[in-house]
């Protein structure tokens, strides 16, 4: 609706995750599936950007082009609040939908990380993973957040004004400054994505994510493209990944369909390498929970009565397990190891558990980590697998303890820590910092 | 395209602009769904917007969780919706207006003037209803309301609708595309549900007789001239205007209307200065408090009596109840929203159930005379009444109330008719305990 060319936008659907509607269009037909999650957008003013129209249709030769418009933001149900997880729960319910068993994962800027974490956790529903503009971190040390936390509010009051809008158009793509068509859509197109206070919650997730400490577990073939601008960032993130090839593309702005060059080293990218071997190490998120004084409670209810209520207990785990899709890995004596495929599952749930069990009595107290496992059978193992039982063991009775990088992911979902310091983990190389879900 | 600014209303920004500088404000409430920019966009829109703020001041808004609003927390009642458009009038600098109200706007439209009428200038609606739409069956909406929630926005469901609601548009393929993305960009699938079901489930018959301003209702085509009919005349001083045409939906598709507006506005009328307003009452009433007194004697008595007012008037100042009476060791109050009534007297006899006494309440909406503060009317005794059939531990509402929480999730038991003492026969509602 927006002057300039007509442009044919691609019918939407929507995939329903959980309770919501989750928008996505479908562009071209096989034979392979091609995954793009746009920056913060709204799947149909996006076809109305300058070159997107041509970029999208290229992109989909040969291939399913499938756009996926998460939740929170532009045609997709908005409740309040932002997650990686969230946003990995609607991409995986587009996926599903459309029966995309394996397709080449696209994300743009944040959804970059969105698609990286994806991509670690389930190495067997992505082809190829590319990184158009990520970033590990949107912001570097406590000053700089601070910064940006306090910006919000300010941020908040002036989103929708023209001439803020304008020059954030400017500013993101000053190679069409001059042109009042790309100015024109920029506005329209931020003002049907986002309301004033979606922009906070999306700000306050984009903040606090970090991604550093997941990168090295992708084992998916990677490409990282970016601007010169942007060099450094994507650099960092493609050092991070193994054997990613980076790509920097010519060009003075952000927008990925600005040239042809990008949609050529997408094609070279896929165009090269064999198929695949399904890698057999995954990011999953681990749970150790563990009865305090369970020894001392055992003597004190006498062998039968300390066997119903440990019973008891495992029943209560198993619940709250099934509630939050933890899948029980192990039990070993009174403890009980879990994997998650999110962290703020997994911290929602050990919570419960924490909470719970001293109505039997017990107490019990919980770590979490998120690595890379190695899948053996249904069991996994690995570096990652000790990282968590050592972290539970710092954990005082009732309390959840967390390693950084689980706090660095479960960015916007509200949870609150307190940090617990820096600690030797026992058999594990380095220095671990701790933080105490609040 | 006039810039996009936000009022807020807690925590939620609205969206809305301003167009013109005429004389007299008017408000448009849209029909479901809308998108300010989208809508601009839109030769039909734009011209019927055009015309309309060549009369007025026009104040246009999107709705929370529509267009460009934010969504809020979650779904809103018909009474957070209007505190939105109360919040719009107050950022725009508007102290009275015109409000118009299109089909599924109508509603919250005429609950404003009912409402505010000292800040309403006239009612304009067009295609109302007074309950819910024409729909045959509960079973019938149900199925209805599941295709929208599988369907909403997808081309070949949008294609169908239009052809049933506005089906002299509904042959180009422009404006078929037009629609589909005018309700893809309006509301997300839950959104929309929200909103039909709230629409489908709120019934506005008694409020009706409480719009005390200058209404005008227009409507159009033979699909719903009965229940426009049927709303003007329980509207106590309507008039009624058919206008051309036989879409169901779209007002844009009749821009005569404006004009009908305009005479109607301008129109040579006493001015009104309503005396009553719609509102809703709540009593609350301490039970065995004789005999609790009795027990107690006089000093611990008075003592938990004081614990209890200020248990009460707390809540009250939290669901902005205004405190009109204290007879004895019961409360009357007055609210501008059912719900927050409700939520208030829930409140209440959670609370004072920590102080070890017990409290029915009772609630009821209607028009209230208003004079020099003090609140009189058959609502009141009507209000009185439910409150005193309410059981120990529960609130009692009328019909009229239930009707008017629809989306609040709020759950009811029928309490079936009951004769009330003076003022008739009313269905009353238990409220179960969320």
């Amino acid at each position: 609706m927006l002057s300039g060319e007509r442009v044919d936008v691609p019918d939407v659907r929507y995939a329903r995750s959980g309770d919501l509607s989750i928008a996505y269009q479908v562009v071209g037909d096989g034979p392979e599936d091609l995954v793009l999650l746009p920056f913060l957008s709204n799947l149909y003013t996006l076809w109305h950007a300058p070159r997107f129209a041509e970029f999208g249709n290229r992109l989909a030769e040969g291939r399913r082009l499938i756009l996926v418009n998460p939740r929170g933001v532009g045609l997709s149900d908005r409740p309040r609040g932002f997650t990686v997880e969230s946003r990995m729960d609607d991409l995986r319910a587009v996926m599903d939908e459309v029966g995309s068993d394996r397709p080449v994962l696209t994300g743009i800027a944040e959804a970059a990380a969105t698609c990286a974490v994806f991509a670690a956790a389930n190495p067997d529903r992505v082809e190829r993973l590319i990184l158009y503009d990520p970033y590990a971190r949107n912001v570097r040390g406590s000053q700089e957040r601070d910064e940006a936390l306090a910006s919000l509010q300010d941020q908040r009051e002036r989103w929708g004004r023209r001439d803020v809008l304008e020059r954030m158009a400017v500013e993101l793509n000053p190679q069409w400054a001059d042109d009042p068509h790309y100015l024109e859509w920029f506005v329209w197109h931020h003002r049907l994505t986002t309301s004033p206070s979606a922009l906070v919650d999306f700000r306050r997730m984009q903040i606090d994510l970090d991604i550093t400490d997941v990168l090295p577990a992708i084992r998916v073939p990677t490409l990282v493209l970016s601007k010169e601008r942007e060099r450094e960032d994507a650099e960092e993130v493609a050092s991070l990944i193994p054997a990613a090839e980076l790509v920097l593309v010519p060009g003075e702005g952000r927008a990925i369909q600005e040239n042809a060059l990008t949609l050529d080293a997408i094609e070279t990218f896929l165009a090269g390498g064999s198929a695949r071997r399904i890698p057999d190490t995954v990011l999953a998120t681990v749970l150790f929970t563990d009865l305090v004084n369970s020894t001392q409670r055992a003597v004190e209810l006498g062998d039968r009565d300390w066997r119903s209520v440990l019973e008891r207990h495992n029943d209560l785990v198993r619940m709250e397990l099934a509630r939050y899709r933890g899948v029980e890995i192990d039990t070993a004596g009174d403890g009980f190891f879990a994997s998650f495929d999110g962290p703020a599952r997994a911290i929602a749930c050990a919570r419960e558990i924490v909470e719970r069990v001293p109505e039997l009595g017990l107490e019990v107290r919980a770590g979490i980590h998120t690595g890379e496992c190695e899948r053996v059978g249904e069991k996994l193992a690995g570096l990652a697998v000790n990282v968590g039982a050592r972290v539970s063991s710092f954990a005082t009775a009732g309390e959840v303890l967390v390693s950084q990088t689980v706090k660095d992911l479960v960015a916007g979902s509200g949870i609150e820590f307190e940090t617990r310091g820096a600690h030797e983990l026992k058999g594990v190389p380095g220095e671990w910092r701790l933080y105490a879900v609040s | 395209m006039p810039d996009i600014r936000y009022a807020k209303n807690g925590g939620t920004s609205i969206a809305y602009h301003v167009v013109g500088d005429g004389p007299v404000d008017l408000v448009y409430v849209p029909d479901y769904v809308s998108n300010l920019v989208y809508a601009w966009e839109t030769p039909r829109w734009r011209s019927f917007y055009e015309r309309l703020s060549r009369s007025f001041r026009l104040i246009l808004f999107d709705k929370r969780g529509t267009g460009l609003s934010d969504s809020g927390r979650e779904f809103a009642t018909l009474e957070t919706r209007m505190e939105d458009l109360h919040a719009v009038l107050d950022a725009a600098g508007s102290e009275r207006a015109v409000v118009f109200g299109s089909h599924e706007g109508a509603g919250m439209a005429t609950l404003y003037a009912a409402t505010y009428p000292e800040r309403t200038i006239a009612l304009v609606v067009f295609q109302p209803s007074a309950a819910g739409g024409h729909y045959e069956g509960p079973e019938q909406m149900e199925e209805d309301l599941r295709e929208l929630r599988e369907q909403w926005g997808t081309q070949a469901w949008c294609d169908e609708l239009l052809r049933f609601g506005a089906p002299s548009i509904a042959e180009s393929p422009e404006d078929r595309e037009w629609f589909a993305n005018w309700l893809r960009v309006g509301a997300s699938p839950s959104v929309a549900y929200g909103l039909n079901r709230a629409f489908f489930e709120t019934d506005l018959t008694d409020v009706l007789p409480a719009v005390r301003v200058p209404t005008l209702v227009l409507y159009r085509g033979s699909l719903v001239e009965p229940e426009a009919l049927d709303f003007a005349h329980r509207v106590r001083s309507a008039h009624t205007v058919r206008v051309a045409g036989d879409d169901y939906f779209g007002i844009y598709l009749s821009p005569e209307a404006v004009d009908e507006i305009e005479t109607f506005v301008a129109g040579d009328r006493p001015p009104v200065v309503p005396d009553t307003v719609l509102t809703t009452v709540l009593f609350t009433d301490i039970v065995g408090s004789t005999e609790r007194a009795r027990e107690l004697g006089d000093r611990a008595w008075r003592q938990l009596l004081e614990r209890h007012h200020a248990v009460v008037r707390r809540e009250l100042a939290r669901f902005r109840g205004v405190e009109r009476d204290t007879a004895g060791d019961g409360f009357f109050a007055t609210f501008d929203g059912p719900a927050r009534a409700i939520r208030c007297a829930q409140g209440i006899l959670q609370s004072v159930d920590s102080i070890g006494l017990e409290l029915r309440a009772g609630v009821h909406s209607g028009e209230c005379e208003l004079h020099e503060g003090k609140v009189a009317g058959i609502v009141v005794s009507a209000g009185a009444r439910v409150a005193a059939l309410a059981q120990r531990g529960e609130v009692l509402v009328s019909s009229t109330v239930k009707d008017l929480v629809a989306g609040s999730g709020l759950e009811f038991e029928d309490r079936g008719e009951q004769e009330l003492k003076g003022v008739g026969a009313w269905r009353l509602y238990s409220v179960l305990d969320a």
